[in-house]
C-alpha cells in the first residue's frame, strides 16, 4: 500500500441527465435489478411490477422468478409430472401462480364445457407456522364409470396410512384448537394437465377446527363455497378435511387428507355432477387476495344456509304430515257417520 | 471486501509499476455521484468500525448493523435509492448493494402499480390495451394493497 493521501474524484450529473433530474431504475444493469430486488419480492408485488413498465415487465416475466415463487410456496409442485405440465401452460409458471394462489370466489353458474377432464392432478401442501408437515401429488384418473357415478371423493392418505407431524399435543381445550387454526395452513390446488389450468380449493386457513370427544381426533376443515348450479343461490362446498390424532404430550399425527362435495342438503355429489362444478371453478372462477377470516365467514354463511334448508323440509312434511292426518281422521269420521246415522 | 473497483485501481497501478511522487493519488469514478458515494464511505466506515467492536460476536455486529440500517433508511430520500445501488454496484460493494436492493423491495412491497411507477420514476409504455389485459390477468393482486 503506498502512503500517502488518495483522492476520489467523481463528477456531478446533476444537469446532464436526460431523464429530468434523477437516476431511473432503467440505468440499474438488468442483473441487478432481475437477482437483487425481483427475487425479494412476493408474487403479489412482483405482478404490480410487471405492469409498471415494458422493461419492468419484459424482467419481471423470467419464469425462473415465478418458478421460486411457485416452489417456495407450494413444494410439492417440484414434483416431475407437475413441472412438466406447467411448462405446458400458456403463461407458465406466472399463470399457475395466478390461478392457484388467490383465494376461490365462484359465484356464477357453470357454463358449457368444451372438453372433457381426463384426469385431475392434486397437489397438497401443509403447512406448521413456517414448516412443510405433508406435501403430495396425486393423480387420479376422472373418465371412467365407476368415478363418474360413485360419490366423489380424493383420499390422500390410504386406510392404515398417517403421517408424523412435530405438532405437540398441549391438551384438549379451546385455545390448543385455535393455536391449529392459527397455524396449521393447508393448500390443495387441482391441476387440469389438458385444459391448461389450475385451481386453489381450499380455504388456506381451516374453517372450522373440532375435537371429538370419543376418538380424540381433531377434524380440520378447509372448504370453500362455490356456485353448484344453473341456479345462483344452489351452493355446494368442496370440503377438504384433514384429521389429526394424537395422545397429550405426544407427537400429531395426520391420518386422513381427503376432499368431497357436498350440497346445501348435506348429499355428496357424485364425480359427474362435482366434475362439472370444479371444472367451472378452474375456468371461470374469479379469485381473490385472502382476506382473514373470508374463508370462515362464508362457510358459517354456508352452514346458515343449509340449516334454513333443513328447517324449510321439515317443516313442509310436517305440514305433509298434519294434511295425512286430517285426511284420515276426515275419512274415518265420514264412515263411521255413514255407518251410525244410514 | 468493499470497494473492489478502487482496490482493482490500486492492483492496476502496482502492476504497472508507477511509483508515486505525488503525496496523492487521484482516483477517477465517473459513474458514481458525490452524494451517494458520501452516503457509501459511511456506511462501510460505520461497518468496519462495528465489526472491530464486535470481532468475536457476530450476533452483535448483525444486530448493530440492522439498527444503524434503520436509521440510514430514515435518512435516505427513496429516490436516492436507485443512485446509490448505481454506485455501490459499479464500485462493487456487494454488502452495500445487497442492503440498498433490500430497501428497494421493502419500499414497494405490497404496493399499487402506481407507486412503484412513481417511485422508479417510469411511465406506462405499454401498447393500447396492453395495460388492461394485464391488469385483467392480475386483478386480484391488487386488492388490499398498502395506501402509497
Amino acid at each position: 500500500m503506498e502512503s500517502g493521501t488518495t483522492t476520489i474524484t467523481t463528477v456531478d450529473h446533476d444537469d446532464d441527465h436526460d431523464h429530468g433530474g434523477g437516476t431511473a431504475i432503467s440505468d440499474v444493469h438488468q442483473d441487478v435489478i432481475k437477482t437483487h430486488i425481483l427475487t425479494r419480492l412476493d408474487g403479489a408485488t412482483l405482478a404490480s411490477a410487471s405492469c409498471a413498465s415494458s422493461h419492468l415487465h419484459a424482467l419481471s416475466t423470467e419464469e425462473q422468478l415465478w418458478r421460486e415463487i411457485c416452489s417456495s410456496a407450494w413444494p410439492s409442485i417440484d414434483h416431475p409430472r407437475v413441472r412438466h405440465v406447467i411448462s405446458s401452460f400458456p403463461g407458465g409458471y406466472r399463470s399457475f401462480f395466478s390461478y392457484s394462489f388467490p383465494l376461490l370466489h365462484h359465484r356464477s353458474p357453470p357454463k358449457h364445457h368444451h372438453h372433457y377432464l381426463a384426469e385431475i392432478i392434486s397437489a397438497v401442501d401443509v403447512h406448521y407456522k413456517a414448516s412443510l408437515i405433508f406435501s403430495k401429488v396425486q393423480e387420479n384418473e376422472t373418465k371412467s364409470d365407476w368415478f363418474l357415478c360413485s360419490p366423489f371423493r380424493f383420499d390422500l392418505l390410504g386406510q392404515k396410512e398417517s403421517v408424523q407431524t412435530p405438532i405437540r399435543h398441549v391438551g384438549e381445550d379451546q385455545a390448543w384448537l385455535d393455536h391449529l387454526e392459527e397455524n396449521l395452513k393447508l393448500s390443495w390446488i387441482l391441476i387440469d394437465p389438458t385444459g391448461n389450468r389450475a385451481v386453489n380449493v381450499s380455504s388456506r386457513s381451516p374453517v372450522s377446527v373440532q375435537h371429538h370427544w370419543l376418538t380424540g381426533d381433531v377434524q380440520l376443515r378447509y372448504s370453500t363455497v362455490v356456485s353448484g348450479g344453473e341456479d345462483s343461490s344452489e351452493l355446494v362446498h368442496c370440503a377438504v378435511v384433514v384429521t389429526c390424532e394424537g395422545k397429550v404430550g405426544g407427537e400429531m399425527h395426520v391420518r386422513e387428507v381427503s376432499m368431497q362435495v357436498e350440497d346445501l342438503e348435506g348429499k355428496h355429489l357424485n364425480g359427474k355432477d362435482s366434475l362439472v362444478i370444479l371444472q367451472g371453478a378452474m375456468e371461470s372462477g374469479k379469485r381473490k387476495k385472502e382476506r382473514k377470516g373470508e374463508g370462515k365467514e362464508r362457510f358459517e354463511e354456508f352452514l346458515k344456509m343449509k340449516g334454513e334448508r333443513k328447517e324449510r323440509k321439515q317443516r313442509r312434511e310436517r305440514a305433509l304430515d298434519m294434511a295425512c292426518i286430517a285426511t284420515g281422521l276426515t275419512i274415518f269420521v265420514a264412515f263411521w257417520s255413514f255407518i251410525l246415522f244410514r | 471486501m468493499k470497494f473492489c473497483a478502487v482496490k482493482q485501481y490500486f492492483d492496476d497501478e502496482n502492476n504497472n509499476n508507477i511509483t508515486s511522487g505525488a503525496s496523492t493519488t487521484m482516483i477517477p469514478l465517473p459513474n458514481v455521484e458525490s452524494h451517494p458515494l458520501a452516503i457509501l464511505i459511511t456506511y462501510c466506515k460505520k461497518h468496519l468500525k462495528i465489526k472491530a467492536n464486535n470481532a468475536d460476536n457476530k450476533k452483535e455486529t448483525e444486530k448493530e448493523m440492522e439498527q444503524y440500517e434503520q436509521e440510514l433508511l430514515k435518512k435516505v430520500m427513496p429516490q436516492e435509492l436507485t443512485e446509490l445501488i448505481l454506485a455501490a454496484n459499479y464500485l462493487n460493494f456487494k454488502e452495500a448493494l445487497d442492503f440498498f436492493c433490500r430497501a428497494v423491495a421493502s419500499a414497494i412491497q405490497n404496493k399499487s402499480i402506481e407507486f412503484v411507477r412513481k417511485f422508479f420514476g417510469l411511465e406506462s409504455d405499454f401498447e393500447l390495451g396492453e395495460e388492461e389485459k394485464l391488469r385483467e390477468e392480475f386483478a386480484w393482486s391488487f386488492e388490499g394493497v398498502d395506501e402509497d
